[in-house]
């Protein structure tokens, strides 16, 4: 079983690859389509499950051409509400295969593996948020013994409202690219995590900052960013988890 | 008494519509140059010469140059043009006519241009955010600043634009959808069954394999940046546009057809035809399709008559033609050009080069991938290098080793993706022989574009030098073609 974090560019686009596989968020492009072409076989036209972490165009614009070129099975989503071209156009598409989750919600990826929603702890359907990043899914993937937090666009002030339900896990998936105010000490002291991943692509916000990035490297954190290491790829079984990088020429 | 023949007639008329063309793009010394190897043509040709001859020489090629530079008058904006209220912001009703998304833009071609009362005869591009998406035929409002358009970097793109009768772009957010059905209902029904197949495509294929073979097939570009750069390298871009080059593929495909069901090749003309038509619908239809389509004619003609003094006739005619439809092509369409100049070089260059080269192998059509590349790129040399500076060193040896998977790609492509329409999951089982091929051809891109043996920004100095060094071997073809002939 394996996790990819894609290099996408700026944005966000993670694969589970397990008997049920599991894409959260598209990325920026349709550049998602060639990473997935590129670990599926040729045959394999269908993804079972989608979740779209919240509506902002570096998670989601690569979703649209992924539900026009796949047979996706299901799509999560908190149901906020965010009225743009992209939004509309990928809420039209999920309509008859949507469900909105929020933290409890669950699902079995295989024997020994799960995800479980942490965020948003109420429903967000129909509402519309200041900041969208608030609203975003934050799920814990449990994989054997291994457990790998992947956290949307989720800000500090929100990730330390969860941090003692999620507990001591081993991967990070940095949120929101790794900016200034994604990760708190308090947060990272709580969750005390081995490894930490930031998808991050170039950009004009100074993502990732560097304060997010000597904090981590303060507590020892081995830290791989798409941007430099390519995709990264964490592959886990019972014996454990391991880190590669694969960086395309 | 040695008169004029109605072929020498012909052929001054048309070479002096395109010096006539070829002085209002470029001006006095390129028409002059033009005009000077057009009569050393014709009167090369014309063995005997004579006052009454050389006065009527001079009278048909004045009223060629005359009809040319009428047409070509004739091509700049009207009064009624947007152009002609840069600057201002309006609220602007049109009809889509041409959609291509980019990265997260979409660029969208109106017509039917409308301003309060007012209406323009000509069209306007506008750039707005990739969704939501609009297609053929939607008629929008939309809120911008009209702009005119401005050369990027080395490339003319006002003049690009010209070509395509657009003179002003705009950029908004603001986009309404107020109605679909605007445009012409056979068009509309064109690109809807092409969007139905392209759809289809993608979900039977992943990437980079569909972009390939929609670009095979179809002729659409669409290819990210890092593989349009790879193509570049390699000298392949040829091959995912609706080219000349790629409508002679789908004769070539069509000509193995009918050979193996054994029907000769002159009865197979008019089903060879039906193929380009059909390829050129498929392809949209655009102009530069029809263009392509029209070479592809062309070619298909050379083929048949093989006779070279009645092919001077047909590709001037064609030339003179598409011209007539839009005089700005001569100057500012490089696919135009290409497409022209491979045409030639693969009508007359081919015969000389499969003498010369008859040691190389047949097997997986190496020997006419060999000569196919090296006719089109020699001929289209001076265009590639004038036009972009640029020279890819492994352009051969990667279409040598790309051209051949070509027939199986689009072959088994096709057959995949129809049956894409019965089960998107047995498309793509069946889809394995031409996702080998779409792979191999990439993997080959990839690899010789890896090797980067590709010169940009050439020096004008070293163009010079090959330039001249190309013009002399040209006029030794030209001097020894009866030898080659006899051969």
């Amino acid at each position: 079983m394996s996790i990819w974090v894609f290099d996408v560019g700026q944005g966000d686009a993670i694969f589970i690859d397990a008997d049920v596989d599991a894409l959260v968020d598209g990325g920026p492009t349709n550049i998602i389509i060639e990473k997935l072409s590129l670990i599926l076989p040729f045959w394999d036209r269908s993804i079972d499950l989608i979740v779209n972490t919240h509506p902002h165009a570096d998670h989601l614009s690569g979703l649209i051409d992924v539900l026009s070129r796949y047979q996706v099975d299901q799509v999560w989503t908190t149901g906020q509400v965010y009225q743009t071209g992209a939004s509309d156009a990928f809420a039209s598409m999920s309509q008859q295969i949507n469900k909105i989750v929020l933290a409890g919600s669950s699902i079995k990826l295989q024997e020994n593996v799960t995800l479980d929603v942490f965020w948003p702890s109420t429903s967000l359907q129909g509402k519309v948020l200041e900041d969208p990043n608030d609203g975003s899914i934050v799920m814990l993937l449990t994989c054997f013994n291994s457990r790998i937090l992947l956290t949307g666009d989720l800000g500090a002030k929100q990730s330390e409202l969860i941090q003692a339900a999620i507990g001591d896990i081993d991967v990070l998936k940095v949120g929101h690219h790794g900016s200034a105010t994604s990760l708190s000490t308090e947060f990272l002291e709580v969750i005390n995590p081995e490894v930490a991943i930031i998808s991050v692509g170039e950009n004009d916000y100074g993502h990732p900052s560097t304060s997010v990035l000597d904090r981590l490297e303060s507590i020892g954190v081995d830290t791989y960013r798409t941007d430099i290491n390519g995709d990264v790829r964490v592959i886990c079984s019972e014996d454990g988890y391991q880190v590669t990088i694969y960086k395309q020429q | 008494m040695i008169s004029l023949t109605p072929s020498t007639i012909m052929r001054t008329l048309c070479l002096a519509f395109i010096a006539g063309v070829a002085f209002m793009s470029w001006g006095f010394v390129f028409s002059v140059t033009v005009s000077v190897l057009g009569l050393i043509f014709i009167i090369g040709q014309h063995q005997s010469l004579n006052t009454q001859v050389c006065i009527g020489l001079l009278c048909l090629t004045i009223v060629g140059m005359s009809f040319g530079l009428w047409r070509y008058a004739q091509s700049y904006p009207s009064d009624r043009s947007i152009a002609s209220i840069v600057g201002q912001e309006v609220l602007l009703d049109a009809v889509v006519v041409d959609t291509s998304v980019n990265h997260s833009w979409q660029h969208l071609t109106f017509s039917d241009l409308r301003v309060g009362n007012q209406d323009f005869a000509d069209r306007l591009i506008l750039t707005t955010t990739s969704y939501p998406r609009f297609s053929y035929g939607d008629q929008v409002q939309v809120r911008c600043e009209i702009e005119t358009p401005e050369p990027i970097d080395n490339f003319a793109y006002d003049r690009y634009l010209a070509t395509k009768d657009i003179w002003a772009t705009c950029f908004s957010y603001q986009v309404w959808k107020k109605a679909e059905g605007g445009g012409n209902v056979f068009m509309t029904n064109l690109l809807f069954v092409r969007s139905r197949f392209i759809g289809k495509m993608d979900q039977v294929f992943g990437e980079p394999q569909g972009s390939l073979l929609v670009g095979l097939l179809l002729g659409e570009q669409r290819f990210t940046d890092a593989w349009q750069d790879r193509f570049l390298k390699t000298g392949t871009t040829h091959i995912v546009a609706a080219s000349g080059y790629n409508i002679s593929v789908v004769l070539k495909i069509a000509l193995a057809f009918f050979a193996m069901i054994n029907i000769k090749r002159q009865k197979a003309f008019a089903f060879l035809v039906s193929a380009i038509v059909a390829y050129i619908l498929l392809a949209g239809a655009d102009a530069a399709v029809f263009r392509a389509g029209v070479m592809g004619v062309v070619l298909l003609l050379a083929y048949q008559t093989e006779r070279k003094t009645s092919m001077v006739n047909i590709l001037l005619t064609t030339v003179v033609v598409m011209l007539m439809v839009n005089p700005r092509l001569l100057r500012d369409d490089v696919g135009f050009q290409l497409s022209m100049v491979s045409t030639i070089g693969l009508i007359y260059l081919s015969p000389i080069l499969k003498n010369k080269l008859r040691w190389l192998p047949e097997n997986f059509v190496i020997r006419e991938s060999v000569i196919a590349t090296l006719a089109a790129t020699f001929a289209s040399l001076p265009i590639l290098l004038l036009q972009f500076g640029t020279f890819s060193f492994v352009s051969l040896i990667t279409n040598v080793f790309v051209l051949p998977w070509i027939p199986l790609a689009m072959t088994w492509g096709l057959i995949a993706t129809l049956l894409g329409f019965v089960s998107v999951h047995l498309g793509a089982l069946i889809s394995a022989p031409a996702w080998l091929a779409l792979s191999a051809m990439l993997w080959e891109v990839k690899i010789f574009a890896g090797l980067n043996f590709y010169a940009q920004s050439i020096h004008w100095i070293v163009i010079s030098i090959v330039l001249v060094g190309w013009g002399m071997i040209l006029l030794r073809i030209f001097i020894n073609r009866n030898s080659y002939v006899l051969n």
